[in-house]
């Protein structure tokens, strides 16, 4: 994979993301400076269209809008992945698994969802929880640490037991 | 109270039209009930990894922010990551 991969992100990191803030700036706009973010037209769909009008959402919109989040060629897209048909996951994790395994080794899959997770895993495929692409953009120095710290913080209260002080742990390693 | 149009299928409507025209707010309550039983029955399911996040979304008929709001306002997990 090259330094600049591509990340595919599901809809957990999106409501994620754009749920919550940082000094008064959506985390999504925070974390995905400098990164290249693909959704397939599904996800847009779930997240954006669904979402209507209600702020996340519009938020989400926006990013769509300016072109921090891309929105993958339906054409390119093709099919969806045939072993996807084992496992009982939505139409946006289909297309979001599909799209990562398109764009092969370029293409890295964000989601906070355990199933599509270990999907991911079983078809090789590159993925990380929205939390390791925190931590990441902080290692690739597109983030600062401090800011990563502050980003974690700020969605703790989504992640389960040892996930946030772990996240936490790795980004003072990072400090000098 | 507010206004919502849904299909019923043909058997249920013949036993919940005439408690909802008798009694609305116990028409109100059944359906309440069935979406909570829904809800908890996919919940389960959700956090046996049964099913994803998206398809739980999906076979409740809510987005994912809905989905988001519905179990916050219940005091439950918003994810199915272990722990």
């Amino acid at each position: 994979m090259g330094a600049s991969p591509i990340f595919v992100f599901d809809s957990s990191p999106l409501v994620v993301s754009c749920q919550f803030t940082v000094g008064g700036v959506s985390v999504a706009v925070l974390a995905m400076a400098g990164a290249q973010v693909q959704i397939p037209p599904a996800i847009y769909t779930e997240v954006i269209t669904r979402g209507g009008a209600r702020p996340d959402a519009v938020e989400a919109a926006r990013l769509v809008r300016e072109g921090q989040i891309h929105l993958a060629d339906p054409t390119s897209l093709g099919e969806a992945l045939d072993d996807l048909q084992y496992y009982r996951v939505g139409q946006g994790e289909k297309e979001a698994l599909t799209l990562t395994a398109r764009l092969a080794d370029e293409a890295v899959l964000v989601t906070d969802d355990f199933l599509a997770l270990i999907v991911a895993h079983r078809l090789g495929l590159v993925s990380q929880l929205f939390l390791d692409f925190v931590v990441g953009q902080a290692r690739r120095s597109v983030l600062r640490v401090t800011d990563a710290q502050q980003i974690v913080q700020a969605i703790s209260p989504r992640y389960p037991g040892g996930f946030v002080p772990h996240s936490l742990a790795l980004l003072r390693r990072l400090q000098p | 109270m507010s206004m919502v149009s849904i299909p019923v299928p043909a058997d249920l409507e013949h036993v919940l039209k005439p408690v909802l025209e008798r009694d609305p707010e116990k028409g109100a309550e059944w359906l309440r009930a069935g979406f909570e039983a829904r809800l908890a029955e996919l919940y389960q399911q959700w956090q046996t990894l049964r099913i994803s996040t998206a398809r739980f979304a999906e076979l409740l008929g809510v987005s994912p922010w809905e989905l988001d709001d519905l179990l916050r306002a219940r005091g439950l997990k918003v994810t199915n990551l272990p722990g």
